[in-house]
């Protein structure tokens, strides 16, 4: 027997067995998150695993894709007119409609994402120095769910929705009535490498960190993430290989690397410190700091953390956030541990609790492998938005006002489970901006082990006057 | 849209049905094709062969789970161009590594009377994977189906590399002694 022969009977497999493992593909390897948060940042320790993958590491379809999914957009154009030309002679004036619509969309900036502007041409940029209705604030965009983290859906398998949990400040009852809006200082070219770091507070950050964590700057090594020659050439070369040549930036430093003392502290341009402990902390025998752990042992975890970690976690009034509940395909129940700033006023508490986090992860064994501190550069405040009301949103929510990776159109207001006010924080958008989060049950995705499927669907809670490009569902995803 | 909707379309021979199998699975076939191929142009004009032979496959064919349809596909149009290809290209390629790895489940003799018998070895791989802890079994089909690398495929349990890589050399072992039980010549 050939090898071959293995791999080409594996083609014949069960579609059953093959959907297993998709599904965890979904999950895990694609940025999908069954447990409950959809912010990039918001990982538990596997995914945080993955993220650690940077960009320049990632040799293969993933990174390739995204230097190419600008270009690719015209590229698909001929790829698909490539197809119907071999298809000619079954569909060819039925694709010949099919292509000009491609081309059109093309033209006009626009390809097959999530959501379609309200704007049938898609001509209508996102502007800021046009203003909203009277009070002479910026008109806002609403940002494409990147093509990075949609893949799966964002969702969560419960028996009841209550079993979701988390420590959001927010509440409808707080009557909150305009919310800030801050411009990402980041920005991302064509070939998704980031500009707009400022690596003078990153080395601050850094060494602010290393302190924390009782290391004095004499003792690190603080490097950046540049390749060395022999990697630049073998990079070179593998994109050469493929056809490809090596964007300029793309060896630019995107982070600074502090490492001493069983210690490495990484600090990215989106100002989120990583904290890597070498080898892994273990905590005292009678705290549970496992992936399955219940939420009470986490808890209790949670506080051993926050005595122990105070310096680290370097806040005033720090509020534990034990979030999750979520199951997995196993029946096994998950929640993550957060801290964030109690501060007196809401607003500002609500704004640390999207933003300004820190977050603890257990490796497999139980132990503390992983740390991260978030301070994104909110310098660049757009203005005080008003904000429309949960109910509100659930309306425009019911017409189709929404962005979503999930793959099912909103199927009623009568699924709604929940609905909490949150910040979009994923590094790549352009606008930190709330929205309405509703969580709701998706009949479509129902599995027969006693689970309900939640997904959730985004509606902008900045009132509809200052959104220049109000998203409407159009029956795509991306997977 | 959901997938019995786009393969209604295929049956109503309504040419969207290539549009909304692209928007919906053009990332998931894409990557398959790559794992392959390891070559965008090439990973592409296979995408676009496999919504060609969907056209052309359905009808008759009325697939119950789309995605594993087309990744068929895909698949098998990847694997049959890696072959057509030269050596130096085909050690670039995640399947090419894959490949390598299946070598422990194989004596690497040919034998023409299992060439035809690919249905078989499949229904005998199936049921050895049934044999296996979720973990084993989706860490295989992980690597050796859809060619994920070994980092990938040690993420979708949270396990280190060294673990997933341990377990796939056990699971390869254990295949290779179930199908020489089953009458295999491996």
């Amino acid at each position: 027997m050939r090898k071959e022969q293995i791999s080409d009977a594996l083609n014949l497999l069960e579609d059953a067995v093959l959907e297993e493992t998709d599904r965890l593909r979904n999950r895990e390897g694609k940025g999908l998150d069954t447990e409950g948060r959809e912010e990039s940042n918001r990982e538990d320790s596997r995914k945080a695993c993955s993220r650690e993958r940077e960009s320049r590491e990632e040799s293969s379809w993933e990174a390739k894709c995204r230097r190419e999914s600008r270009k690719g957009r015209k590229e698909r154009a001929g790829s698909l007119r490539k197809w119907a030309a071999a298809a000619a002679g079954l569909l060819l004036a039925a694709c010949a409609g099919w292509i000009i619509m491609e081309q059109k969309q093309n033209q006009t900036g626009q390809d097959s994402s999530l959501y379609a502007s309200h704007d049938p041409e898609g001509k209508q940029e996102p502007d800021t120095q046009d203003t909203g209705d009277t009070a002479g604030l910026p008109m806002l965009s609403v940002a494409e769910i990147g093509e990075e983290e949609a893949a799966g859906y964002e969702g969560i398998r419960v028996h009841d929705i209550s079993e979701l949990v988390d420590a959001n400040p927010w509440d409808e009852a707080l009557g909150i009535s305009s919310l800030p809006v801050y411009e990402n200082v980041l920005s991302y070219d064509e070939n998704y490498i980031v500009q707009g770091g400022d690596f003078h507070k990153m080395r601050e950050f850094l060494l602010e960190i290393a302190g924390s964590l009782g290391l004095e700057e004499e003792s690190l090594t603080i490097t950046d993430d540049v390749p060395d020659e022999e990697t630049k050439q073998i990079i070179t070369e593998k994109l050469e290989m493929g056809g490809d040549t090596v964007p300029e930036g793309y060896f630019n430093p995107t982070k600074l690397i502090g490492e001493a003392e069983g210690l490495k502290i990484q600090v990215n341009q989106a100002m989120t410190a990583t904290v890597s402990f070498e080898p892994a902390v273990s905590l005292p025998e009678e705290y549970h700091f496992t992936h399955y752990a219940a939420y009470g042992e986490l808890a209790e975890t949670a506080e051993y953390l926050e005595n122990e970690y105070e310096d680290f976690i370097g806040m005033e009034h720090p509020a534990a956030n034990i979030y999750g509940g979520g199951y997995n395909i196993y029946l096994q129940q998950s929640y993550w541990i957060e801290f964030y700033d109690r501060a007196e006023d809401m607003v500002q508490r609500i704004i640390n609790y999207n933003f300004n986090r820190v977050a603890f992860y257990c490796d497999d064994h139980g132990k503390l492998y992983l740390a991260r501190n978030f301070r994104p550069d909110l310098s660049r405040m757009v203005g005080e938005y008003p904000i429309i009301t949960a109910e509100e949103a659930k309306e425009l929510l019911r017409k189709g006002n929404y962005i979503t990776t999930v793959p099912y159109e909103m199927p009623g207001e009568e699924f709604i489970g929940k609905v909490e006010l949150v910040y979009r924080v994923g590094e790549r958008e352009k606008y930190y901006m709330p929205y309405y989060r509703f969580y709701v049950e998706l009949p479509e995705a129902a599995m027969d082990d006693g689970l309900k499927a939640y997904g959730a669907y985004y509606v902008p809670a900045v009132e509809s006057a200052y959104i220049s490009d109000m998203p409407v569902w159009d029956g795509s995803f991306n997977l | 849209m959901q997938d019995e909707a786009i393969v209604g379309m295929y049956w109503q021979r309504d040419e969207n049905a290539i549009q909304e199998t692209e928007r919906k699975y053009g990332r998931y076939l894409s990557k398959i094709a790559y794992h392959v191929l390891a070559d965008l142009e090439d990973s592409k004009e296979s995408v676009n062969d496999t919504y060609l032979k969907a056209w052309n496959s359905m009808p008759p064919h009325r697939p119950e789970v789309l995605s594993a349809y087309l990744g068929r596909i895909t698949r098998q149009l990847s694997i049959d161009m890696f072959r057509g290809r030269n050596r130096k290209k085909r050690q670039a390629s995640e399947y090419a590594l894959s490949l390598s790895e299946l070598e422990d489940c194989v004596s690497g003799k040919d034998t023409t009377e299992q060439d035809v018998n690919l249905h078989l070895l499949s229904e005998d791989i199936g049921a050895y994977l049934r044999t296996l802890t979720p973990e084993a079994r989706n860490t295989f089909v992980g690597r050796y189906y859809y060619m994920d690398s070994l980092k990938e495929v040690a993420a979708y349990f949270g396990m280190s590399e060294s673990r997933a890589k341990s377990m796939l050399y056990r699971t390869r072992q254990g295949l290779k002694a179930y199908l020489e039980q089953e009458g295999f010549v491996v």
